[in-house]
């Protein structure tokens, strides 16, 4: 503790100036990283609505009545509808790769990077790097490299597999991965209504108070 | 105030929570990945069977023939409730295998141009101009 008192009174303006910028960067990424959970939240708690209109009929219909049985039929349904929503990316995933094949095995370039700024689908893009060169305050804690343009967006003939295997990874992925977003979403529902369609309580109820009919006809519905 | 909080409490849950929900995408990215194969072969050995990947389930059988028996039974309820007509309906057969002509007219016009019809028929093929009778015919 007693290191760091002094070093803190010996703060000059730049200093504090360059603390108070990072602890709002620090900020604003929290926001946007609670925001950007918050968001995934809601769409899986959309997406999970499928679950209901998979497993509402026979359920309703007391075709299903028990929790595993409820169970094994959501999975066996969950698992169909992800085939029918994942086949499409994985195609254009299977797209891209062999694109990737083709080039690399007629330019016997097999390192080649399909993302590179050089020759890849990264020349569309601006980009930046770090220099190497150390700024910010006195203190190792809180110095970092400068960052500098490294690239503006130029086509590149030789990038043509790029930009095609590039787009179709991106696109595949992504789609790929709301796939199985949405597949994890329906079976985290599955679990939670198979635990409640067959709950019971016994919240408020009081056996004294009940009539001898209401047991007989609770013994006859368990007997069923 | 407490809205306040409340919010950034939950923001705060969402933050945390963010990494985990990223790890299980990924992790159930990749088993998906190995059941879409799996699945792939099935539905391969499937085709051959005469069946796909989705094809009704037993539960689904049961169901729809709980829904054909249900169906079956509210119409045979709405026939029973179905009110006596006054009128003669299109049910009602008068004979000959012919339907009311008062209730189908159709039916009705249809059966009586059918000779007009014919004797159209036998007017075009007779000749305009009779033959002369030959020597010797009777007549």
């Amino acid at each position: 503790m007693n290191i760091f008192i002094p070093s803190l009174v010996t703060l000059s303006d730049n200093d504090k100036r360059l603390i108070f910028s990072i602890l709002l960067i620090v900020i604003i990424l929290l926001v946007l990283i609670g925001f950007l959970g918050y968001l995934l939240f809601r769409i899986m708690k959309w997406q999970s609505k499928k679950m209901d209109t998979l497993i509402h009929d026979v359920v309703v219909n007391k075709v299903i009545t028990d929790r595993k049985h409820l169970v094994k039929y959501g999975r066996s349904k969950n698992w169909a509808l992800f085939f029918k929503q994942a086949y499409i990316p994985l195609l254009i995933i299977i797209v891209g790769v062999v694109v990737l094949i083709i080039h690399n095995a007629v330019n016997d370039y097999w390192n080649y990077n399909p993302f590179s700024t050089v020759d890849g689908f990264g020349t569309l893009f601006w980009t930046w790097k770090a220099s190497g060169e150390f700024t910010g305050t006195q203190y190792d804690i809180i110095r970092f490299q400068i960052i500098v343009l490294d690239n503006t967006p130029h086509l590149v003939k030789e990038a043509w597999a790029g930009y095609v295997v590039g787009p179709c990874f991106i696109v595949g992925g992504t789609w790929y991965l709301i796939s199985a977003m949405s597949l994890l979403a329906r079976t985290f529902l599955l679990y939670k209504r198979s635990r409640e369609v067959f709950e019971k309580s016994l919240a408020g109820y009081n056996q004294s108070e009940a009539s001898k009919t209401d047991i007989a006809v609770q013994q006859e519905s368990s007997a069923e | 105030m407490s809205s306040l909080f409340k919010n950034i409490g939950k923001g705060i849950g969402y933050f945390f929570a963010f990494p985990g929900l990223i790890i299980a995408i990924a992790i159930y990215a990749v088993f998906g990945l190995i059941v879409f194969i799996f699945q792939f072969f099935k539905l391969i050995f499937l085709f051959f069977t005469g069946r796909t990947l989705f094809s009704d389930l037993p539960e689904d059988i049961e169901l729809k023939a709980l829904k054909a028996q249900a169906n079956e039974s509210a119409k045979e309820e709405k026939k029973e409730e179905k009110p006596l007509s006054l009128y003669p309906s299109d049910s009602v057969v008068y004979g000959a295998g012919y339907s009311s002509p008062l209730f189908n007219k159709e039916e009705k016009k249809e059966v009586e141009t059918e000779p007009q019809v014919e004797k159209e028929i036998e007017d075009y093929a007779k000749p305009a101009v009779e033959p002369e009778p030959e020597e010797g015919e009777e007549y």
